[in-house]
């Protein structure tokens, strides 16, 4: 069955393979496992911690997404990258969720790969702690995610080639990292609480996961309210 | 009624428009490629303005995807359905119109055979627009056609494709067609608009402005003609340069009709073999000079020209 849906899912899986989107994979893989195993020397006990807090969900996740919906839009904005599915009669929204589904689902499955591979570093193979917090950050990682496939969709629709990404990024970097009101609306301030770090306003772990799906439901509702059919 | 309307349209470097397009074919000749694409882009529905409307049949068309699904549409600057080759990439684009019938016959209609099994990712633009034509040749009933440079495709489909196409269609679509070259817009004919510094011009200035002019005619026996032309009465003027183009005469005169009566009977007359006629039009410099004001000859790129005796 073709639809726009099926298309704009279609137009991102021809988009993201390519030889520098694999490459970029594998050096944030590399970047990652390399810090681990440097702060599991530094110090052991909260090593797993401190690297997912910090080089996974502070750096390479909000950099692997930005770099993935670069990739995946052309440098553009989300409605002039679905530009050939709209000439042919297909409705823009339908494809746009496409488009972000199938990053959604990219970005989980990295996310998850990248948080494994910082656990697997940070602890010994034979600290009983590895399996216990494999379990409780694998859905960390799929939320964080699909947060950030969320949240880059609605950047992508600002600026004449969607320059609102670069802001996402840095807004999120700059904000995100503090606890107060301002890092409210981004992403990294709850990821963070949700792994045992500093919580936003003080917020219960609980309500940070709630924020978040709801950030994420307006990020996307908004995205593709403002697109025309 | 079906019309393309522009309503203070800005988008680009465009506007504001205040146009409507009614069947017919319409050719609008500009300069500036980049306003000619945006032009074709805002009628495709595949572009939204700054500011103000474009409508088909009174529906925003960028807006509207049942209206797009209706326009058959070459833009300049083309981009393909995604799809494994481009065979695969024009059925989405079938399928997702509603359109039943064959990629491979439609890309052979319009002698692109050769695309069908390539990756659409790797087409260059020309290869990418030639397969938008394919389509849009394959919407017969589509009420409007937007098309930029279409005879920019040769030498991949004759012009005689391309003007047919045009002119079959005209009869019950709007069809629209930017160009920015003048020999081009006078092969389409049809109503012509100048596109200036982003706005319309006047379509009777422009229609009288790039009329022909002459023929150019091409025989081995070039001075004879030359010399057997300058003696009718529909003949204005006769250009016949022996040092340069020795085998080329320039004849030119109120009705191009006219003259190419007059070519055939001299012709006949003198039994002098013609190798080829072909219409002469004023560049597009001298057009838009005649447009501002200036009329004097010496702004006219023209080669110095024999007044034929009275």
């Amino acid at each position: 069955m073709t639809s726009a849906f099926v298309l704009g899912a279609t137009l991102t899986r021809t988009r993201l393979p390519s030889r520098g989107a694999f490459m970029a994979f594998v050096v944030a893989l590399g970047v990652v496992v390399i810090v681990a195993l440097l702060e599991r020397r530094a110090g052991p006990l909260a090593a797993a911690d401190r690297a997912l807090t910090g080089v996974v969900f502070g750096l390479t996740v909000p950099l692997l997404a930005y770099a993935a919906f670069e990739a995946a839009l052309g440098g553009r904005r989300l409605d002039g990258a679905v530009r050939a599915i709209a000439l042919q009669g297909g409705n823009r929204r339908s494809a746009v969720l496409g488009v972000c589904a199938t990053l959604g689902l990219v970005l989980a499955v990295s996310t998850m790969a990248i948080a494994a591979a910082a656990l697997l570093a940070a602890y010994s193979p034979s600290d009983p702690r590895l399996l216990e917090d494999l379990g409780r950050t694998t859905w960390i990682a799929a939320l964080g995610g699909l947060a950030y496939a969320a949240w880059f969709t609605l950047a992508s629709t600002f600026g004449a080639a969607g320059g609102g990404r670069k802001w996402l990024l840095g807004l999120d970097w700059v904000l995100g990292a503090s606890s107060g009101p301002l890092a409210v609306p981004w992403p990294r301030g709850h990821l963070r609480n949700l792994l045992g770090g500093t919580p936003v306003l003080d917020m219960h772990p609980g309500h940070a996961a709630l924020v978040l799906v709801v950030g994420m439901a307006l990020a996307l509702a908004v995205a593709v309210y403002k697109l025309p059919e | 009624m079906t019309a393309l309307t522009f309503t203070g349209t800005v988008a680009g470097g465009l506007g504001p428009i205040e146009a409507t397009f009614e069947p017919g074919l319409h050719v609008v000749l500009g300069a500036s490629l980049p306003d000619l694409a945006c032009l074709v882009e805002l009628a495709a529905g595949a572009r939204a303005p700054r500011r103000g409307r474009v409508r088909f049949d009174g529906v925003d068309v960028h807006r509207s995807p049942s209206s797009r699904k209706r326009i058959a549409a070459v833009l300049a600057d083309e981009e393909l359905l995604p799809g494994r080759s481009v065979r695969e990439a024009l059925a989405h684009a079938l399928a997702l119109r509603g359109i039943p019938g064959s990629a491979d016959a439609l890309l052979e209609e319009a002698g692109a055979s050769a695309l069908a099994p390539r990756d659409p990712t790797r087409l260059d633009g020309r290869e990418r627009r030639l397969v938008a034509f394919a389509l849009a040749l394959a919407l017969r009933d589509a009420p409007l056609l937007a098309l930029a440079d279409p005879l920019g495709l040769a030498p991949s489909v004759a012009h005689d494709v391309v003007l047919e196409h045009c002119r079959a269609r005209a009869e019950h679509a709007v069809v629209l067609v930017t160009t920015p070259s003048l020999a081009d817009a006078v092969r389409l004919g049809g109503d012509c608009r100048f596109l200036e510094r982003g706005r319309l011009a006047p379509a009777a200035n422009g229609t009288a402005a790039i009329a022909p002019q002459g023929l150019v005619v091409r025989s081995e026996a070039a001075r004879r003609l030359a010399s057997l032309l300058a003696e009718d009465s529909s003949v204005h003027s006769v250009v016949f340069d022996e040092q340069r183009t020795p085998r080329e005469v320039v004849v030119r005169g109120d009705d191009v009709e006219a003259l190419a009566r007059a070519l055939a009977r001299v012709a006949a007359t003198g039994e002098l073999a013609i190798e080829s006629v072909t219409l002469e039009t004023p560049t597009l410099e001298s057009v838009l000079l005649t447009r501002a004001g200036f009329t004097h000859p010496s702004f006219h790129a023209r080669p110095t020209s024999t007044r034929a005796p009275a």
